[in-house]
């Protein structure tokens, strides 16, 4: 006897002989068949194919830039090759212009305003001043530090190292280079020495350290903002060291 | 000798099952074990097909009459597991990017720069003090770390302040500088990003979502002028899952009560706007084609207005499909579809397999689809009205399915839900119908809007009381997990027999 649907006329339910209703537990039909097993074989393919494709379309890109994008940046160079795996690995890039300009002083064969490449040496500011004359104190110098655009680098006399004019880098507009203190004006942060950031107002031993830490695995700081990265300085700290550090 | 439609298709079902369990460990474990579980099912599978050929050689395509056979075992289990064991490596595909993903690798603690677009509104987690913290899922946009910057890859989770954060809506682009954290649950996240400042603006919002914002913004207050604050609350919620205004007190009740699926946005209120479309249209005397084109707009603008997130969405296609099945009058196609459409959404979001709501709302809409139709008209036989044998027999179907599930993830017991399903179930058409009529008018003429939501004043004092009182009343309580699990069930199970005894 046919059950009861939703297309009889409303009367029918009323009058007509009540049927049997239906069996306790109703006949379960569980075999796909052939066909059944073959479209299921189909979906299982293309669930891997969707998923793959899902994952390769959220594939994470690393790229290496230049500095993070602030509104007074110039328009950044363009971003190298992306490596692959970690980017811890990948090679920096340097945001600053093409060339430095250098002063170097002193007892030097041609003491005044070099030029040199980006992400040259002190070596090769003191080449391209044409080298240290004799009695030169090198030993205060680290010939290897890396200079950024406006360095001084002051060649004083070795044999008057202990007690009067030694060598030193100093950078940007800092003062004479008659002792190596610290600068007057904004702290360096690629340059600075771990004693000199630890002078900074609210920058202790610990930070200081983790400073120089960053530094030494991630290259050059590019931007201001990277101090965020830094354990230690939050927003306010680093508002407060926005006008005496630069990069 | 029994017709085609007393037949129960469950030809899914087994693939079903084993997909969802092979997500569950999968999502749990690495993936490795994913590619060995694939490994294992495909040989089983295999095995089962060598059982199925060794006993028939001869395969021909089912009838109704056959009875239970080895060898129609055999197929049902080996399409079941060849299924489960392609799933697995998509599983294992997905587990795999997730753990080469340069953001694991960053390890914890890391201090990022993120450009994170929100998919989802940031939802109040608790409250410290002055501060609410909020919670909100985005996609991930850049990272900066280090002077590097890693593009795209996933979705992440921020624990934010709520200054800045809570009125933001989905489709924002943010810029915010977080620590990085493991992600602390299993639904591949790529990582936890604690966020103490509020987040820099990059763009506006696309402009659905700002319209979206505003109309749910501008009901929220026509509710808020026209209704007493408690219920006031309660409508924006019922209709488009605006959660917001909610009261915690009525929160509690509504779970004690057994009512929360009702303010989850549901395939129910999905339905019952379809439906209402759909009569709308067919008194109208549209054509098939203008019908089928009302209902998509339909559909589309429920989802644009109750947040297109992930949850919206499950509950959008578990809402229609088995609706359209049961509609059209295919009523033995609707498990098959339920299934189809669970195994789709499995593919593409496995994560949701370890989702509470959309178990919970499988559950209820299987319930549905299995033995509430038959019920109700078991109870119409027997000349009970024709709404209140379709309000038992939906909300007793629900609770014998999502009792068990309930039982496990909350640790309470209430039978007595069926009693409070029952009793606001008719209030429910209503008061969503003329929500939803409310929220429409709402740009368009705001005094409609206004009377239109005094309409819903009486029916929404009625839930709130009777989930109130039914919170007072004390439930059972039971461990919850597994234990739970299983006393659900079988409280679940004698109701079942008791019910077809009668």
């Amino acid at each position: 006897m046919a059950a009861l649907n939703d297309n009889q006329p409303p009367w029918y339910s009323e009058s007509a002989p009540r049927p049997l209703p239906r069996r306790a537990f109703p006949r379960l039909r569980f075999d796909p068949g052939r066909r059944g097993v073959a479209a299921m074989i189909v979906l299982s393919i293309s669930a891997v194919l969707v998923s793959e494709c899902m994952v390769q379309c959220d594939r994470p890109e690393p790229h290496s830039v230049p500095a993070l994008p602030q509104p007074h940046q110039p328009g950044g160079t363009a971003a190298r090759e992306p490596g692959g795996g970690p980017p811890a690995q990948i090679a920096r890039t340097v945001a600053a212009p093409q060339e430095l300009i250098v002063s170097v002083v002193g007892l030097v064969q041609h003491p005044g305003l070099v030029h040199v490449a980006a992400g040259a040496r002190v070596t090769d500011a003191l080449a391209a001043a044409g080298g240290p004359v004799a009695g030169a104190d090198l030993l205060s110098l680290n010939l290897a530090q890396r200079l950024s655009d406006g360095d001084q680098i002051l060649l004083g006399a070795a044999a008057a190292a202990a007690t009067g004019v030694a060598s030193s880098v100093n950078s940007g507009s800092a003062g004479g280079g008659s002792r190596p203190a610290a600068p007057s004006g904004p702290v360096n942060l690629n340059t600075a020495t771990e004693q000199q950031l630890d002078a900074l107002p609210g920058v202790g031993p610990a930070t200081a350290a983790a400073i120089v830490a960053w530094r030494r695995s991630n290259g050059r700081f590019t931007d201001l903002d990277q101090l965020r990265e830094i354990q230690g300085i939050g927003p306010a700290k680093l508002a407060r060291l926005r006008p005496l550090v630069k990069v | 000798m029994t017709a085609p439609e007393q037949h129960l298709d469950v030809r899914l079902v087994p693939a079903v099952c084993c997909c969802w369990a092979v997500a569950i460990v999968g999502l749990s474990t690495s993936w490795p074990v994913c590619l060995a579980a694939a490994a294992v099912l495909l040989a089983v599978a295999l095995l089962a097909r060598r059982v199925d050929t060794a006993h028939s050689p001869v395969h021909v395509g089912n009838t109704a009459r056959r009875g239970v056979g080895v060898r129609r075992c055999g197929v049902a289990v080996s399409g079941a597991l060849l299924l489960a064991s392609g799933f697995s490596v998509s599983v294992a595909v997905r587990e795999h990017a997730l753990a080469a993903h340069p953001l694991a690798q960053l390890g914890d603690g890391a201090r990022v720069t993120v450009t994170v677009v929100l998919t989802d509104d940031p939802k109040p987690v608790r409250q410290r003090g002055h501060n609410r913290e909020a919670i909100v899922t985005g996609a991930l946009a850049s990272v900066y770390h280090g002077g590097n910057r890693i593009d795209g890859g996933g979705r992440v989770r921020l624990l934010v302040p709520g200054a800045g954060w809570l009125g933001l809506i989905p489709g924002q682009r943010v810029r915010a500088h977080a620590v990085l954290g493991h992600p602390r649950s299993h639904d591949f996240t790529v990582a936890l990003l604690r966020v103490t400042e509020p987040p820099e603006l990059i763009g506006p919002a696309p402009w659905w979502q700002r319209v979206a914002g505003a109309v749910r913004h501008r009901f929220a207050q026509i509710t808020n002028r026209a209704l007493w604050p408690d219920e006031a609350g309660l409508l924006p919620a019922l209709v488009i899952g605006d959660m917001s205004a909610e009261p915690d007190r009525v929160t509690a009740d509504f779970g004690a009560a057994g009512l929360t699926h009702l303010t989850a946005v549901s395939g129910e209120n999905l339905s019952i706007f379809v439906s209402v479309v759909e009569r709308l249209a067919g008194a109208a005397a549209l054509g098939r084609r203008m019908k089928i084109m009302a209902v998509l707009l339909a559909i589309g603008t429920f989802v644009v207005l109750a947040r297109p997130s992930p949850s919206v969405l499950r509950a959008a296609v578990m809402g229609v499909v088995p609706m359209l099945a049961l509609a059209t009058g295919r009523t033995r196609q609707a498990l098959p579809a339920l299934c189809g459409a669970v195994l789709v959404l499995l593919v593409l979001f496995p994560a949701l397999a370890l989702d509470r709501g959309f178990a919970l709302s499988v559950a209820a809409t299987a319930g549905l689809v299995v033995l509430a139709s038959d019920w109700e008209e078991r109870l119409k036989a027997r000349r009970w009205p024709a709404k209140l044998a379709e309000a038992v027999a939906v909300a007793f179907a629900a609770f014998v399915t999502t009792e068990p599930l309930v039982a496990a993830f909350s640790g309470r017991l209430s039978p007595i839900s069926i009693v409070t399903n029952c009793a606001v179930h008719i209030t429910i058409w209503g008061i969503t119908v003329v929500g939803l009529i409310a929220a429409a008018l709402t740009w368009v003429w705001t005094p409609a809007a206004v009377a239109a939501v005094h309409f819903t004043a009486l029916p929404l004092w009625w839930l709130l009381f009777v989930a109130h009182l039914s919170a007072k009343l004390p439930a059972v309580s039971v461990p919850s997990g597994f234990v739970g699990a299983v006393v659900g069930a079988t409280v679940a199970s004698i109701g079942l027999l008791a019910a077809r005894r009668r």
